[in-house]
């Protein structure tokens, strides 16, 4: 793991993408940062008083392998298999449209990282076999609530804005809820399974 | 409660704190007052806690009126405020009777001007801030004319008579930005020219950020970057080369290399940067 200054009070840490939450959950704990940002292999640190590079080195020294396997809670999601895409996945895919559905909600998903949008979480684990490219015009608008699949990753978008990422389904959970105590109903390190509905 | 109604507004103006602390990691960004050197100065001049609610005017003109007395204070880009048709100086409490109508508009140098009201003026508070982020769209919406607001009575301490005039933001054409390399620095083909060249700021400027040009700067690897958490003051170099300079609203993670970051001071500075103005970056270390 290697600590990096980031700024004049923040720091970058890098780090297998197997030790984001253990790292994400040591940093948390710590009481000694404002912000703690994981992303696919690195956890942002930030603070607001002094701190030194070497005390930050200390914090993570005791994050191991073994304690990066503990498991983040399991967070099912009811969707409906709708999407606008879905047709277009199956043809690009190769497989049928219950092949997807079958394959997408039997995988158990990471939330990696947070971006684009408040509450919009990234989601890793999505099979090779289900990895397309954004769409080659991205949508100006896509209903919150959509569930989606771009690259490496598949995401709900939490509000309606516009977004490139092929649309398989929905979701009514609301995603992010800038009133609810925890505005965003996912947080990095969740694992997630999308479990189907019909509606 | 005491209550202030807008008549007019013109320009983009929005209610600004300290902004939403520990939400990085569900990418709310920490918005608040982007030069937050003026808005602590307009917060202290009349007794206010540092994290008041006070209004952020990015070269707008407003006015509004107010059914009970009140004491306000202005700083940051100049700009003529008038009680009932009587001008007063910025960086110094004012007292305006009840009934009467504050009006301000834009000098001509700077950007953001901050306008200040003892105990505060309570805004749509979201996730602990009442700030306008520009980038999610949450917090209390930009001010309208029409809007009515009401002021609190929190107060931290006495209002200061004197004269502060805290950075006084002159015309200039040439800036200079506190720069420390950035965990990817080493990562461009040619990272010294951030040092050796002069960037100008480009019409593309808002809280989320500045963009710059001037000489390009090369990523040297083929190989994407992942994704990864960026701060406030970042410089993010797009495919393109040309600096972007991340103001309160960025977005929280970004998969584009960063090569810099710029220091407080620095981004309290370009707060008040005019397109045009010339860039210089200084190494701080």
């Amino acid at each position: 793991m290697k600590v990096n200054r980031y700024g004049w009070q923040g720091a970058l840490i890098e780090c297998q993408p197997e030790q984001v939450s253990a790292l994400t959950d040591k940093c948390l704990r710590s009481d000694m940062f404002t912000e703690v940002v994981p992303a696919e292999c690195t956890v942002l640190v930030c603070w607001d008083k002094d701190l030194s590079i070497s005390q930050i080195e200390n914090l993570v020294s005791s994050v191991t392998a073994i304690t990066a396997t503990s498991p983040g809670r399991l967070v099912e999601i009811p969707v409906t298999y709708d999407g606008q895409d879905l047709t277009e996945v199956a043809q690009l895919t190769g497989l049928s449209e219950s092949e997807v559905i079958e394959l997408h909600s039997s995988t158990i998903f990471n939330a990696a990282f947070a971006g684009f949008a408040p509450g919009f979480m990234y989601c890793t684990g999505l099979p090779e076999v289900l990895q397309l490219p954004r769409r080659a015009t991205p949508r100006t608008s896509v209903p919150a609530g959509s569930l989606a699949m771009a690259d490496a990753y598949t995401a709900i978008y939490p509000l309606n804005s516009p977004g490139g990422w092929n649309l398989i389904g929905t979701t009514d959970i609301k995603m992010f809820d800038a009133e609810a105590n925890q505005p965003s109903f996912l947080l990095p390190g969740d694992r997630v399974r999308f479990v189907q509905v019909t509606k | 409660m005491k209550t202030i109604t807008f008549n007019n507004t013109a320009g983009f103006l929005t209610l600004q704190d300290q902004g939403r602390i520990g939400y990085a990691n569900i990418a709310v960004p920490t918005s608040g007052a982007f030069d937050q050197k003026s808005h602590q100065l307009a917060n202290r001049l009349i007794g206010n806690f540092p994290n008041a609610c006070a209004i952020e005017s990015l070269r707008g003109s407003f006015e509004f009126g107010t059914d009970s007395e009140l004491v306000i204070s202005a700083t940051g880009a100049p700009a003529s405020v008038q009680v009932d048709g009587r001008e007063h100086e910025m960086f110094r409490s004012i007292f305006v009777p009840a009934g009467s109508v504050v009006s301000v508009s834009p000098g001509s140098l700077g950007m953001r001007t901050y306008l200040a009201i003892r105990g505060g003026i309570v805004g749509n508070q979201i996730m602990g801030s009442s700030s306008y982020d520009e980038l999610s769209q949450i917090g209390t919406p930009p001010i309208k004319p029409g809007d009515k607001f009401s002021v609190e009575n929190q107060v931290a301490g006495s209002i200061t008579g004197d004269y502060t005039p805290g950075s006084v933001i002159t015309g200039l054409n040439t800036v200079e930005l506190e720069t420390m390399p950035a965990p990817r620095w080493s990562g461009f083909s040619n990272s010294d020219i951030l040092f050796t060249s002069e960037y100008q700021v480009t019409s593309s400027v808002n809280r989320v950020g500045l963009r710059l040009s001037g000489p390009a700067l090369v990523w040297n690897s083929e190989s994407r970057l992942a994704s990864e958490g960026v701060v406030t003051g970042a410089i993010q170099i797009p495919v393109d080369g040309m600096p972007l300079i991340f103001g309160p609203d960025h977005p929280t993670t970004g998969g584009y290399p960063v090569v810099a970051v710029v220091s407080r001071n620095s981004l309290d500075l370009l707060a008040q940067t005019a397109p045009g103005t010339v860039v210089r970056f200084k190494s701080a270390r």
